[in-house]
């Protein structure tokens, strides 16, 4: 492995234009012929990293060299043109394509400048299959194929426009275990033919096994780079995670009764067809915040959308109060007492075009007592939109305002409202704080303690650690769509949940 | 939002002038003798609100279908089917008149909806885009009763293809005598209400409006988004229905063969210039049928055919696509998104 | 009743004549639109493309006496209905359909208008006659005597999309767009360069179309002549499951019942309704969109404006 840098990314600042800051001034050095992991939580900012060095990006700040040339990527052609390629995590294929499409998009190999020598394509492809081992059959159509021979396409299209240097943006993610012990020699292999790999992942034991070096970033920041060899999980969990915890909130013994959720050997598919829960089992009870921690795409999602009526139940039972209402719709589910705070309140909770009035009263409007099947009773909305102004804390002009013009704090307030206000006796919080001020964030924490301390049942999903270990009863932290344990928050440590939402079971 | 309606409707009209001017006239002069044509005096503004009546209804239908997020193309074909059911309600049939009006309406309702369904369904089922089922329908629609009118009920000493007339008892009367302003106006305006208090005050009016502007949400908060869908397809077909029934009942007494100028088309100006508002559309139906009865005049003065009022809609038309993009796009794309993952 | 025997050869012949006449606007149109349609952009314009293309041939071949110069401007006629439609579906990433629906209100209204402000009351809505494009002899009997070099043009254009569209680069990159427009664009294609350039070859095929049954085949311009060709060409896109080949065997079929329609008509007496024949075209359509004969794949992004992110 040579000294000489690959790529080297110097005091890389990356602030959106709504003032998000993504990176606060990052160093980051790639070796030639190394494998270097790059490692973190969700929205530690290695994707923002990754998609600047490929020219997706531009950096508010800060200088990139390749083999020590100052660079500046408008596209990632510039980037591919100097080498560099990426396969992101949701890949740029087109399915209705063939391989081989697929492969020469863009860089198409011309016979007479205008027609697509495609045999000289197919011939490429097949010595670049030879040489690395990444098989394909060219002609194929991507549609019909695996998801991890369509990640084999995304590499070749890489390799084929000559790329030295690889980024691998969370690459096992689509892996099954088998898969990822052949796709690892694939690594090796292409690394003995000199090139560079930057491998992104969160997960732990990857890291250590396939790289050279690992850099670890948390929240925007490189929080240290060390070499595998040496390291253990513990050390990396701690460099991930580790953080002041926020002022704790008060929370109050209270008795634990009777189960309220109840979810046995839950299988439910994600979108791509392959299981996202795997046999979950686990109740939740009267009086108990459960809280599940994790990295996102770890089945969280499909579990929350199975729960809530939005996604299909393959196999298994879920049943709320005794009753079963696995696979039940979102309407009977809101009568047996399920209320659900979704994670993603502008495509799911709310319609920003209705006014917070129409907004609040939204799976209820034929009910009484805002309304009947054939007249809705506008004077009894508006009334209950003002209450609940106030009660919830809302800051808004009035209950006629469109809620598009109002703020996400104030939006998830509405979202709150509406769930709360059925006095459901089961609620499924996902990323409840998500994009949240302080205010906001320390509302609805309280609002779900509240929740806890009248005996309701709450299941939160959040990739916000502190928000998981201060509120929850129970945690337990979801890892390929299992649970690696379930603990209590008092009995966990950092470094535990680190090791855990990296996969790894930790011994005590 | 009115100032785009506004601003598109100033465009189409500097391009009319413009397009006057072409021909060799003043636009000042035809704009003005329009104008006068239209509102110039009470028989003027009746025929106005002659003119209006169906554009009114089909401005109404098109617009229930916008905001649950469908294009009913096919508002001429369902104008068609329940302007001839409703002839032969009037025409078959013999009752006293304080029932035999709403009966023939309701039939009317029947025909537009029922024209409307097929389209709805194919969509709902099959994924079939409702442009192009929608505009199929309207041919067959207008192949369909023309053949009914000359091959069952053509009137034999007629000029023109045309059916006997109804019986008395069905017929909507004039309002303003020697003008075509008849009782369908105020059915028309009737209509208005309706779809005003649907939309403002019914659930079923909240779920067509919260369908339209974020389905998975509406989903999400129970509302049946295909059923809801359906249901808005049949109020906006009986609608046109409706339509077709006021100027066959109403001006004609009879069913005329391709009696309709496209007034199907000009709904669909009428509602984009409505915002979907049902009060906009009476508004912008309104000045439609001016702009239709207006041109009457213009025609005698200046010799430029009526055919040009189309020609400014479909230039407003054109202007109104032009969005606040980021509202529509992320529309569109929330929509197709939903449809899809059928 | 006329007594036609169905299988003789002069009619058989009269029947492919006029199967071909029927089909060149249809598959003109067809194909412009499966160009677009691969790209992204949805035109349901061409309806009315296709009567400007027809109105301003027309003109130009009245006042000029010269057919091809008519079929010159209505392409420049086509180039701007296809830039207009372009701008407001690309740069403005409009409503795609309320812009076509405009456009095809504008064409109807404003040909119908033009034709008597240029020509005054001339019979029934019609122009007076133009010349016309002129036929290429055959040695053929009958029927086949000579033909439109249209049909020719028609032929070639099938062949040479298809050709263009599946093994060029500038096809695949084309067809890429229509399907995942950020992958196209993450491999360095100018998304909204092609798309803009696919709409306007759509809009021009369209007035070309258009063009064909004025200065052609009817040699005249008669208001709203198209008489709802340019949705039928919608439909045969979808039926032909967007190739170009197919929708001339789709524009073919569809010119064959159009065909048989108005001669069977005559053969089979007074008294047979001609509407049921007509409404062929149109039930057709119905059945192809529902996809009753296999389920046609549209472009995966059609109709959906691209947003760089």
């Amino acid at each position: 492995m040579s000294s000489s840098l690959a790529a080297g990314m110097q005091n890389i600042q990356k602030t959106y234009r709504d003032g998000t800051v993504a990176l606060k001034g990052v160093d980051f050095t790639v070796r030639e012929g190394e494998i270097h992991a790059l490692i973190g939580e969700n929205g530690a900012g290695k994707t923002t990293l990754m998609k600047i060095l490929y020219g997706l990006l531009k950096p508010t700040a800060g200088k990139i060299l390749i083999r020590g040339k100052e660079v500046n990527f408008r596209h990632p052609r510039d980037a591919i043109k100097n080498g560099v390629g990426m396969v992101q995590q949701h890949f740029a294929l087109v399915p209705d394509f063939t391989v081989v499409e697929n492969v020469v998009l863009g860089s198409e190999p011309c016979k007479q400048g205008v027609v697509v020598d495609y045999k000289s394509a197919v011939e490429a492809i097949k010595k670049l299959s030879e040489e690395t081992g990444l098989h394909v059959d060219p002609e194929s159509q991507v549609e019909g194929l695996p998801v991890g021979v369509q990640q084999r396409v995304e590499i070749l299209k890489m390799l084929y426009r000559g790329a030295m240097t690889l980024i691998l943006d969370e690459p096992t993610s689509v892996l099954s275990p088998i898969e990822v012990e052949d796709f690892f020699k694939i690594l090796k292999g292409l690394r003995d033919k000199g090139r560079t790999i930057i491998f992104v992942t969160h997960k732990l034991k990857e890291a250590l096994a396939i790289s050279h070096r690992i850099t670890v970033m948390r929240a925007g920041k490189v929080t240290g780079v060390v070499n595998s060899e040496g390291s253990t999980p513990q050390i990396l969990a701690n460099m991930m995670v580790g953080r002041e915890v926020e002022l704790k909130l008060e929370k109050k013994p209270v008795t634990i009764g009777e189960p309220l959720l109840e979810v046995e050997d839950l299988w439910v598919r994600s979108d791509k067809g392959l299981f996202a829960v795997k046999g979950l089992n686990f109740t939740v009870r009267r009086g108990e915040i459960f809280g599940v921690a994790g990295v996102e795409g770890n089945g969280q999602t499909e579990l929350v959308e199975s729960l809530t009526g939005l996604r299909r139940v393959e196999k298994g039972r879920v049943k709320v109060n005794g009753k079963d209402v696995t696979n039940a719709p979102p309407n009977e589910l809101t009568r047996v007492g399920v209320a659900h705070i979704p994670e993603d309140r502008h495509k799911r909770g709310l319609i920003l075009d209705f006014d917070l009035a129409e907004n609040l009263v939204l799976g209820s409007q034929s009910n009484a007592p805002f309304g009947t099947r054939f007249n809705m009773s506008l004077e009894t909305i508006y009334d209950y939109a003002q209450e609940a102004i106030r009660k919830f804390s809302i800051v808004a002009p009035s209950e006629k305002v469109r809620v598009k013009y109002l703020s996400g704090g104030n939006q998830q307030r509405i979202v709150v409202a509406r769930e709360l206000g059925r006095n459901p006796d089961f609620i499924v919080a996902s990323q409840p704080t998500r994009g949240l001020d302080v205010a906001a964030t320390e509302y609805v924490r309280t609002i779900l303690l509240k929740m806890r301390e009248g005996r309701k049942a709450v299941l939160l999903i959040s990739s916000d650690l502190d928000e998981i270990l201060q509120l929850s009863d129970r945690v337990a932290v979801i890892y390929e769509g299992t649970f690696v344990d379930v603990r209590k928050p008092e009995e966990l440590t950092e470094e535990k949940i680190g090791l855990m939402m990296g996969g790894v079971k930790p011994e005590s | 939002m009115l100032m785009q309606s506004l601003l598109a409707v100033a465009l189409g009209f500097v391009a009319g002038g413009i397009m006057v001017a072409a021909a060799g006239y003043s636009p000042v002069v035809a704009y003005g003798v329009l104008l006068k044509g239209a509102f110039g005096d009470v028989d003027s503004i009746a025929e106005t609100l002659a003119q209006a009546t169906p554009l009114i209804l089909t401005g109404l239908g098109v617009a229930v279908a916008f905001t649950e997020g469908c294009f009913n193309i096919g508002a001429e074909g369902q104008l068609f089917i329940g302007a001839f059911l409703a002839f032969l309600g009037g025409y078959l049939i013999a009752m006293p008149a304080p029932i035999h009006i709403p009966f023939v309406i309701l039939m009317a309702i029947i025909g537009g909806a029922g024209w409307a369904l097929l389209p709805a369904i194919l969509k709902v089922k099959r994924g079939a885009h409702e442009v192009v089922t929608t505009i199929m329908m309207n041919w067959i629609a207008m192949l369909l009763t023309s053949y009914l009118t000359l091959y069952h009920f053509l009137e034999p000493t007629a000029s023109i293809p045309e059916t006997p007339i109804v019986n008395s008892s069905a017929v909507l009367p004039l309002i303003v005598p020697r003008t075509g302003l008849s009782a369908s106006f105020l059915v028309a305006l009737i209509c208005v209400f309706v779809v005003y208090y649907m939309l403002k005050r019914m659930p079923l009016g909240y779920e067509i409006r919260a369908v339209g502007l974020n389905p998975t949400a509406a989903e999400y908060g129970g509302v049946a988004v295909s059923k809801v869908w359906v249901i808005g397809m049949l109020i906006s077909g009986a609608l046109c229905g409706i339509g077709g029934a006021g100027v066959t009942l109403g001006t004609y007494r009879r069913f005329v063969d391709r009696f309709s100028p496209g007034y199907g088309f000009d709904g669909i100006a009428v509602a984009l210039i409505g915002r979907n508002n049902p009060i906009g559309a009476l508004l912008a139906a309104i000045f439609i049928g001016a702009l239709y009865s207006g041109a009457v005049y213009m025609r005698l003065v200046t010799h430029m055919p009526k055919e040009l009022v189309m020609a400014i809609e479909g230039i407003i038309i054109i202007f109104a696509a032009i969005p606040e993009a980021n509202r529509l796009i992320r529309k569109a794309i929330e929509h197709w998104k939903f449809w899809r993952a059928r | 009743m006329v007594e036609v025997n169905l299988f003789d050869a002069a009619f058989i012949m009269s029947l492919l004549a006029a199967m071909l006449r029927l089909s060149v606007p249809i598959v003109l149109t067809g194909i412009g639109e499966v160009i677009a349609e691969r790209a992204g952009v949805v035109n349901i314009g061409i309806e009315g493309i296709m009567l400007l293309g027809a109105f301003s041939a027309t003109y130009v071949a009245y006042f000029t006496g010269d057919a091809w110069l008519g079929l010159l401007i209505a392409i420049i006629v086509g180039i701007l209905s296809g830039y207009i439609h372009g701008v407001i579906a690309i740069n403005f990433k409009g409503d795609q359909i309320v812009s076509g629906v405009g456009m095809n209100m504008f064409a109807y209204g404003f040909t119908a208008a033009w034709l008597i402000v240029i020509w005054g009351e001339v019979g029934a809505g019609t122009s007076p006659d133009v010349p016309r494009i002129p036929q290429i002899p055959l040695p053929l009997p009958g029927a086949f005597s000579s033909i439109s070099p249209f049909v020719f043009l028609m032929v070639l254009t099938a062949v040479a999309s298809y050709y263009v569209l599946y093994k060029t680069k500038f096809g695949l990159r084309l067809r890429s767009i229509g399907e995942n427009p950020a992958a196209a664009d993450v491999a360095g294609i100018n998304v909204y360069r092609v798309q803009f350039i696919a709409t306007i070859i759509g809009a021009v095929l369209a007035a070309v179309g258009g063009a064909y049954l004025a200065v052609d085949w009817n040699g005249l311009f008669l208001r709203y002549m198209t008489a709802g060709r340019g949705f039928i060409a919608l439909a045969t896109v979808v039926f032909s499951n967007w190739n170009p080949l197919l929708v001339l065997v789709g524009g073919l079929l569809f010119g064959f019942a159009d065909g048989l329609q108005m001669r069977l008509a005559p053969a089979l007496g007074v008294g047979f309704p001609p509407q049921f024949l007509q409404m062929v075209p149109y039930i057709l359509t119905l059945i192809v969109v529902t996809g009753a004969i296999g389920r046609a794949k549209p472009p995966a992004a059609v109709g959906k404006p691209y947003e760089k992110e």
